[in-house]
């Protein structure tokens, strides 16, 4: 019997859906309309600038591909209770990495990505280690990470370098075609929606971040710690091996991410992906994570991403508004996520 | 039903400057609810820790059911394989998980390293069918009460060891109700041949459930009775040490020296706290010495901190020189009372700063922060009262954290002796100190009474109480049963209030 | 004599004594055998000044250490003639000192190989001197009286940390740049890279000032400062240039819409409104303080575009370069004045009040604060719009350095900066008792390691590398975990050089 699901009746089915999504998943439920609903505005009122097209939305799952992990790996770390604000610009070192070796040292492509993928393992093992060991805040351990992350890029060099790499440009531009969904364009001729495979890959990542958060011992501990390390530990739970891995498990998703992200920019410069661990983090926090620690879901996650997706579309669309007015909308969202949180949980303890 | 579970013979633990335990013993049989029961500072804690291997142990040994052989418990994962289990006063689950995922926490069925999502929750059913209560497994824990959060941390232990319960204060935070719940659970368990060591100081809760009773006092094995067979009044005289005759008081000759005519200096009406206190009055007359009696947990310091505004009560009036108060510490201090807390280490000593920082502290914030006593100032009163409390201190600038316990709390009464106060609160001051340090604080109350100030005196020995008070309120299980005044007072009047029960009221 | 007397961390006396002095021995014979070497290699050293700190003074160190080596030897059986040690011992270690100094201060070409390793072989010797002298000082027991109580008196200042951290930078920046404390007048006005340093560090010191309180009451961080400097100096620019700035593409202004003073006070009153709210979330909501500031850092900046219209506005009135460089006929940058005088109201203000207490009191325990009337939700309200505040005037102060609002750059990275001076100058970053003073010493420190940094080629933006090792360094080093690492090292260490079965020395 495939232990995967709890029964294949759609009545169990939506059994378990219902109860998953009890208490602290309501706000889950709530980003998923709002997102809804905000694209079906948006389809509505940007008509014009042809935001009811297919491909928009895919668009938009193919520049936020390195977010969508980042998100995932993040998730997981708010669970536990901690964070890592490292992420952004581990992934600014990660691409400069690729680019540098890729292009100024001649390295093959497949070699680089490796080298990259075990950075981001030794990164955040270190800083799981600090975390989990020595008991230091997450932090401050993250803070100094994003710092050296950064510095590190501009040790490495502080020119812009566009990666010209045969192979990593053939895995950039490769696409897949969907037979539906298309449109014709000015001249008449049929555009089909494609993605890259970057997407693909994202997808997956979060999909087995998912598995294991849901279905795993493993991820079942990571909510436990999350819940109550004290009462974790009584129960028998090493918590500091658990905190170690997550770290590093992270860091990994960090260098995958990263990789992700560089497909789509397809070069490396100090001042990449400013910003994005706080837009990893609202895309948890609007997905459903709390803050303290104990409640989160990688799907909703993703639908955070989405969220955030769709307001920068909403702001390049509307034209007159400068760029930097998504900083303010994501602020202005986090804020009212982290109040309502809060006062979710003021509600919860004057009810007990 | 027979057959011993578990025998602990001669148990003697030593912590740094304390004899936790010395030479104890403790029997459980087969389907037994056995309480274990003694004051703070008795032992009981600290023996559960050992059996449970919390703690190390210097001698003694502990025979598990019919074996011969001693067994120690290193860790309490390795007493959970043996059998044993411990259910905590504060639930020790996720809260964020649900039932069944807490009852299966590292240990959740499945295949190599996937959980098992149906049949852990269809076990879960079983288990808690299996002990009679009927919840959706599958909600997270938190939307329930304490109550069954409480009997879902049973069923954990239950299932995962059924031989060894020991519930740990499990009623504290349960109404009627719940605990009557709880009570038919164990009562289940009974029947199933397990044997439950209860933890408790509910009087009542004991005679309710309870087949054996052990008292500790003071580290040693004071006795081991039949529920049955022991009344009340013994059972709360073992508790304290007192013999049942009278014993005469210091202040016999000064009975009766305080004037009531008078308006009083306090006057609660009807503070109350929900889930805590229930609602009582109480009036504090100018110069009068209160002590309130009663045992571990009977709601002496919730009537405290509700008189003076530690806790926010939720219902009724304090007013004070006929002023209302706004149950707040400011106010009440501002008012002329002064309070210290029985826990010291968490609400009484501010261990990095100095101890004259700490003696000058609140008649500093009565002050406002605004007009800051001068450095001189500061030092006379830090001298001046090292000296009259004979604080053994390196000097006033030494970080408090480094003064024995008996010294800090010295540092504490005096702190609250500098505001000059007209209403002082004592929560068990002479908790862990010296027996030289206990008199002069009981001396100090007297003579703070005969300066014509007010003190509330709270303490776990009711000899000291019956030296210095002049009224003493009774408490019982949260609740103000009875005032005895003066020539009211005396050992035996005190602990019969206590036990209550049978015919003594 | 007590048989704990006669140890010296945990070792015997004399068995210490013993091992410096051999240490000694091997040193010095190291040091007369390297000057014999450089000497047969012949004239490299030209000056008399550069052969007095290559050649001469080394020597007279190494003399001096095979000395008080041979002493420390041939007396460590006896405590009654340790004096002459003691005496000798004070002499070589202020010489090495001294000697040390002028050999870094003027520095001869040598591959960085060999200076590297003789800078490892002074601290070698200096830590043996100093181990010898403590040993000497220890067996003697009327010595140990007089000295040991006066010298424990200084390590254990809380000062202690931040200044050592202070002078080590500051010997590094000597080493780079030789002229380094020197300081000339031109134009009627102070230059010399120390004046830049306290210069630059002027709005680092102002942010400490707020962050330490913020630390000591709340055991949480303000990471919102950088955005907030952005922030406040956008809008005050926006309220100078009222009604002229931004319309037809303008985005610069030639003479002030409102008073100058009242563009300073929209700065504080910005600045003090986001410590406001961050107060807020942090008392009344009871949310983390790193994740309520985060809502600012997030937002800060794109609010500040916003003011500023999405360009770098620019200023172009003189009297507004004053806060940034000098005031008209003033030799001294006016960020120093600034820095000054917010260190020292801050500093009178918890002198004559009782507030640095409260702080203290809520931030080492927030229970037993509340029982004695404090208000500690107050407190830390106020604590964070005091932070919030400094983060105006820093933002006033950055700014008017380059006369234009770059909302980007503005206040970057100094977040992190703010908490390295907060934990450099010995404040726990846990909360609690807390060190002004400490603070500023940290963020002083932190602007001459930037200062040398950058004159060893590097970047400011490859700076933060550094500061996040140190950060990492220094929170570790705080960290109550690391004793259960560092336990077994020392007690490893201790059995190696006093093993217990052995019996040294007099008793």
């Amino acid at each position: 019997m495939d232990d995967k699901k709890s029964g294949f009746s759609p009545g169990s089915l939506w059994r378990s859906v219902k109860a998953r999504f009890y208490g602290n998943n309501f706000l889950l439920l709530l980003t998923f309309v709002l997102f809804v609903a905000m694209y079906g505005v948006g389809m509505i009122v940007f008509q014009d600038a042809h935001f009811d097209r297919f491909q928009v939305f895919l668009n938009m799952l193919m520049s936020n591909s390195g977010l969508i992990v980042i998100a995932a790996g993040m998730t997981m770390v708010l669970i536990t209770g901690g964070i890592d604000i490292s992420v952004g610009s581990q992934v600014a070192l990660y691409c400069m990495m690729l680019a540098y070796m890729m292009e100024r040292q001649g390295v093959n492509c497949y070699v680089a990505i490796a080298v990259v993928m075990v950075t981001g393992v030794v990164f955040g093992f270190v800083q799981g280690w600090l975390v989990s060991y020595l008991k230091i805040q997450p932090f401050i351990v993250t803070l100094a990470g994003m710092f050296f992350a950064r510095g590190m890029t501009a040790v490495i060099t502080a020119d812009t370098i566009s990666i010209n790499n045969a192979d990593f440009l053939g895995m950039v531009n490769a696409t897949i075609e969907f037979p539906f969904g298309g449109y014709y364009n000015k001249a008449g001729k049929y555009m089909a929606p494609f993605i890259h495979p970057n997407v693909i890959l994202a997808l997956i990542a979060l999909a087995a971040v998912y598995i294991m958060l849901s279905r795993t011992r493993f991820g079942r501990n990571i909510y436990a710690i999350g819940g109550g390390e004290q009462s974790s530990m009584l129960m028998g739970l090493n918590v500091r091996r658990t905190k170690l891995i997550v770290y590093t498990l992270n860091g990994f998703l960090a260098a995958f991410g990263g990789f992700l992200f560089c497909l789509n920019t397809a070069a490396g410069y100090v001042e990449q992906a400013k910003g994005f661990e706080m837009q990893a983090i609202a895309a948890s926090v609007i997905g459903g994570t709390l803050l303290t620690g104990g409640v989160g879901n990688a799907i909703g996650s993703l639908v955070g991403v989405l969220i955030q997706a769709t307001i920068q579309s909403f702001i390049t669309a509307i034209g007159t508004l400068s760029s930097w007015w998504t900083s303010i909308v994501i602020a202005a969202l986090l804020c009212f996520f982290i109040v309502l949180q809060s006062v979710f949980s003021y509600i919860r303890s004057k009810r007990k | 039903m027979g057959g011993t579970l578990l025998r602990m013979r001669n148990i003697t633990k030593n912590f740094p400057g304390v004899l936790a335990l010395d030479g104890v013993d403790f029997t459980l049989t087969r389907g037994e609810i056995h309480a274990l029961m003694g004051e703070n500072g008795a032992g009981k804690s600290t023996l559960i820790k050992v059996l449970t291997g919390a703690e190390a142990f210097e001698s003694g040994e502990i025979y598990l059911e019919d074996s011969d052989t001693p067994v120690v418990n290193d860790s309490p994962q390795q007493a959970q394989g043996r059998g044993i289990s411990t259910v905590y006063q504060e639930v020790n689950l996720c809260p964020n998980l649900t039932v069944a995922e807490n009852l299966f926490v590292g240990r959740q069925p499945g295949r190599g390293g996937f959980v098992k999502w149906s049949e852990m929750n269809r076990r879960a059913r079983a288990v808690m069918s299996g002990l009679g209560i009927d919840i959706d497994v599958e909600k997270p824990l938190e939307v329930y009460s304490v109550a069954i959060q409480q009997m879902v941390a049973i069923a954990r232990a239950v299932d995962i060891s059924a031989k060894v319960l020991i519930l740990d204060e499990p009623t504290s935070s349960l109404d009627d109700n719940e605990v009557r719940k709880l009570f038919e659970l164990m009562r289940k368990l009974r029947g199933q041949g397990m044997g439950i060591i209860f933890v408790t100081h509910f009087l009542e809760q004991v005679y309710a459930v309870c087949d054996k009773i052990t008292v500790l006092r003071n580290g040693q094995f004071v006795g081991e009775y039949d529920v049955a067979s022991l009344p009340r009044k013994e059972l709360v005289s073992k508790m304290l040490g007192k013999a049942f005759d009278d014993l005469t008081s210091i202040r016999g000759e000064e009975r009766g020296r305080v004037d009531r005519s008078g308006d009083p200096l306090i006057s609660a009406r009807k503070l109350g706290e929900r889930g805590g206190i229930r609602e009582f009055d109480l009036d504090v007359y100018p110069g009068e010495v209160v002590g309130l009696a009663g045992l571990l947990g009977s709601g002496r310091t919730e009537l405290a901190r509700a008189i003076y505004g530690a806790d926010r009560p939720d219902s009724g009036t304090l007013t004070a020189k006929g002023r209302k108060l706004a149950h707040s510490p400011l106010d009440s201090m501002k008012a002329g009372m002064g309070f210290c807390p029985e826990n010291r280490k968490e609400e009484g000593v501010i261990a990095d700063l100095s101890v004259r920082e700490n003696l000058i502290l609140a008649e500093q914030t009565k002050r406002g922060a605004f007009r800051l006593m001068s450095r001189a100032e500061q030092d006379k009163l830090a001298d001046e009262y090292i000296k009259i409390l004979a604080i053994k201190t390196p000097s006033a600038e030494t970080p408090i954290k480094q003064l024995s316990g008996g010294n800090q709390q010295k540092v504490i009464v005096a702190r609250w002796l500098l505001t000059r106060p007209d209403f002082l609160i004592l929560d068990e001051p002479t908790r862990g100190i010296d027996v030289g340090t206990k008199t002069e604080i009981q001396k100090l109350v007297v003579k703070l009474a005969s300066e014509g100030v007010s003190v509330m005196f709270i303490s776990s020995e009711i000899d000291e109480m019956l030296r210095t008070c002049d009224r003493m309120g009774i408490m019982r299980d949260m609740v103000k049963v009875g005032e005895l005044a003066d020539e009211e007072l005396s050992s035996s009047s005190i602990m019969s209030k206590i036990a209550g029960g049978e015919g003594s009221e | 004599m007590n048989d704990e007397d006669s140890k010296l961390f945990g070792i015997p006396a004399d068995r210490a004594l013993f091992v410096a002095g051999l240490a000694l021995l091997v040193l010095g014979v190291g040091g007369i055998a390297e000057r014999a070497v450089l000497l047969a290699a012949g004239p490299v050293l030209t000056s008399a000044a550069r052969l007095a700190a290559h050649f001469w003074m080394p020597l007279v160190t190494a003399v001096l250490q095979l000395a008080l080596g041979g002493l420390a030897l041939a007396f460590r059986g006896r405590p009654d003639k340790i004096a002459p040690c003691v005496a000798l011992g004070f002499f070589a270690a202020a010489y090495c000192l001294v000697a040390a100094f002028a050999g870094v201060a003027s520095p001869i070409d040598r591959p960085m190989a060999t200076a590297v390793l003789s800078v490892i072989t002074w601290l070698l010797g200096f830590a043996a001197t100093v181990l010898c002298l403590a040993a000497a000082i220890r067996l003697d027991g009327r010595l140990r009286r007089k000295i040991e109580p006066r010298v424990l008196a200084v390590v254990r200042h809380k000062l202690f940390f931040p200044f050592v951290c202070l002078m080590l930078v500051l010997l590094m920046n000597l080493v780079v740049t030789p002229d380094f404390f020197s300081v000339n007048i031109t134009n009627g006005v102070l230059y010399g890279r120390v004046i830049d340093i306290l210069n630059r560090s002027s709005e680092l010191v102002i942010l400490a000032v707020g962050m330490t309180i913020v630390v000591s009451c709340s055991a949480g961080t303000d990471i919102s400062v950088g955005a907030v400097m952005a922030f406040s100096g956008s809008v005050s620019i926006w309220a100078l240039g009222y009604g002229v700035m931004g319309v037809d593409g303008k985005y610069s202004i030639f003479s002030y819409s409102i008073p100058f003073f009242a563009g300073i006070a929209v700065a504080l009153l910005v600045g003090g409104m986001c410590g406001l709210w961050n107060g807020f979330l942090v008392s009344k909501l009871k949310i983390q303080p790193m994740v309520a500031t985060l809502i600012l850092f997030t937002g800060g900046r794109g609010a500040a575009q916003l003011f500023a219209g999405g360009q770098i506005d620019r200023v172009e009135v003189p009297s507004y370069k004053w806060l940034g460089s000098f005031l008209p006929g003033v030799p001294v940058p006016t960020a120093i004045f600034l820095a000054v005088a917010v260190v020292a109201v801050t500093a009178l203000a918890l002198k004559f009040s009782a507030l640095g207490l409260n702080i203290q009191s809520v931030g080492v325990n927030n229970k037993a604060s509340r029982v004695i009337g404090l208000r500690s939700s107050r407190i830390v309200l106020l604590a964070y719009t005091f932070c919030g505040l400094c983060a105006g005037i820093a933002g006033l102060i950055a700014t008017s350095r380059i006369s234009a609002i770059d909302a980007n750059n503005c206040g970057r990275n100094m977040e992190l900066d703010a908490i390295l001076a907060v934990a450099l100058g010995g404040n726990s970053l846990g909360g609690g008792k807390f060190s002004l003073a400490g603070s500023v010493v940290g963020a002083v420190t932190i602007q001459a390691l930037s200062t040398s940094l950058l004159t060893m080629r590097v970047t400011p933006d490859q700076l933060p590398v550094y500061k996040a090792i140190v950060v990492v360094i220094i929170v570790a080093l705080q960290s109550p975990e690391l004793s259960r690492y560092t336990r077994p090292l020392v007690g490893r260490v201790r059995a190696f050089l006093a093993p217990k079965a052995r019996t040294e020395g007099a008793r």
